[in-house]
C-alpha cells in the first residue's frame, strides 16, 4: 500500500499500535454490517456489505449512522 | 492491524421480512437534538427530492487499511458501490463531487477517479479547500472540474518515508506508480505531461519538499482545472451537461 498524501507519514499513522477496534458482524435480510457497539444496545455503522448497489445509498445505513443492535 | 471482527447474528426470520424490518425501524435518537449534538444546530430543512447525487470527498482517503480514529476518511469501498447505486439510480441524474481531501491511498483513489471518469451520468468536481496529491486524478476524472478562488492544489512525488531509498527497485516502483497518477491527469485534463512533471519535481516552493502548491486560478493557467468558479456555476455546469446528456439519448432512441 502507497501513500500519496501531503501529510507526513508519522501523523496519519498516529496511535495505530494503540489502535484496535473491535468490531461485530450484524446480519439485517441481505446485507451485512460491521458495527462498532457502543453499550446499551447500540452500535455505529462502520461498512456495510452488500451486493445490491442501492443500499450504499441508503441513508440510514451510511457509515457513522447508529443502529440497535437487540433485535 | 486486522480489526477483531465476532459473529454475532440477529435472526429476522426469511430476508424479505428482514429487510422491512429495517426500513421501518424507528429512528433511535430524536432526530433534531441529534444534529444539535453533531452539528451545532437545528435540523436541516425537509430534504426536497434531487436529481444530483452530492458526493463528497473529504479528508484521507482509505484504502487497504483501516486509518486509526484520528483521520479524517473517505472509505473507497463505500464509495464505490455508491457509484454502481447511482449508475443504476431511475432519478439520479449527475453526480456534484465535493473535494477536500488531502490524499490517501493511491489505488483507492485511482478506483474511485476510473470509476467517476467511465460512469455514462453527467459529473462535475469542484476542489472546494483543497485537492492534494490523489484528489488531483479524482477531481480531473469528472467530465468538468471547478476550483474555487482560494482552493489549492499541491502536486508532488510520490515517496517512502525517510532519507534513503533502499534499492534501485523500489525506485522504479515508486516511478511506476507515479507514471500511472501522471498519465491519468495528462489524459483527462488539459495540462501537458511535461509542464505536470516540471511542476511536480519544482524546487523552493514548498517548504520542506519538491512539488508547487497552485492556487486557485493557477491551477486552472496551467490546465489542470477546467474553471475558476463556486457552487453557482458548478451546479449550473452539471444542469448544462444533464440536458446535452437528456439531448442524446433521445435523439439515439
Amino acid at each position: 500500500m502507497l501513500l500519496y498524501t501531503i501529510l507526513p507519514i508519522e501523523e496519519v499513522m498516529e496511535g495505530w499500535d494503540e489502535f484496535e477496534p473491535q468490531y461485530v458482524e450484524l446480519q439485517q435480510g441481505s446485507i451485512t454490517m460491521l458495527v462498532e457497539p457502543l453499550g446499551f444496545g447500540q452500535g455505529r455503522i462502520v461498512r456495510i456489505i452488500s451486493s445490491d448497489a442501492s443500499n450504499y445509498l441508503k441513508p440510514r445505513l451510511q457509515p457513522g449512522c447508529l443502529i440497535s443492535l437487540i433485535p | 492491524m486486522k480489526p477483531a471482527v465476532h459473529r454475532a447474528s440477529t435472526n429476522y426470520g426469511d430476508e424479505a421480512t428482514g429487510a422491512q424490518k429495517m426500513e421501518q425501524a424507528e429512528p433511535l435518537v430524536n432526530p433534531t437534538l441529534e444534529a444539535m449534538r453533531q452539528l451545532g444546530q437545528l435540523a436541516p430543512p425537509a430534504p426536497v427530492e434531487s436529481n444530483i447525487h452530492c458526493l463528497s470527498i473529504v479528508g484521507q482517503i482509505e484504502g487497504h487499511m483501516i486509518l486509526p480514529p484520528k483521520n479524517k476518511t473517505t472509505k473507497y469501498e463505500h464509495i464505490i458501490p455508491q457509484l454502481v447505486a447511482i449508475e443504476q439510480s431511475p432519478m439520479i441524474e449527475g453526480v456534484l463531487i465535493i473535494l477536500n481531501t488531502i490524499g490517501g491511498d493511491i489505488e483507492a483513489g485511482l478506483a474511485i477517479a476510473e470509476m467517476i471518469k467511465t460512469m455514462s451520468k453527467p459529473s462535475v468536481s469542484f476542489v472546494l479547500g483543497g485537492g492534494h496529491s490523489i484528489g488531483i486524478p479524482i477531481a480531473v476524472a469528472a467530465r468538468y472540474s471547478f476550483i474555487s478562488d482560494t482552493s489549492t492544489v499541491t502536486i508532488h512525488p510520490i515517496r517512502l518515508t525517510g532519507m534513503v531509498i533502499s534499492v534501485p527497485q523500489t525506485y522504479e516502483y515508486l516511478e511506476k506508480m507515479q507514471d500511472r497518477v501522471i498519465r491519468f491527469i495528462v489524459s483527462n485534463s488539459n495540462i501537458t505531461d511535461e509542464k505536470l512533471r516540471e511542476l511536480m519535481f519544482r524546487t523552493g516552493e514548498l517548504v520542506r519538499d519538491v512539488g508547487t502548491v497552485l492556487v486557485g486560478k493557477e491551477a486552472v493557467d496551467v490546465g489542470l482545472m477546467d474553471e475558476l468558479g463556486g457552487l453557482s456555476q458548478a451546479m449550473g455546469k452539471l444542469n448544462a451537461l444533464i440536458d446535452e446528456n437528456k439531448e442524446e439519448t433521445d435523439e439515439g432512441g
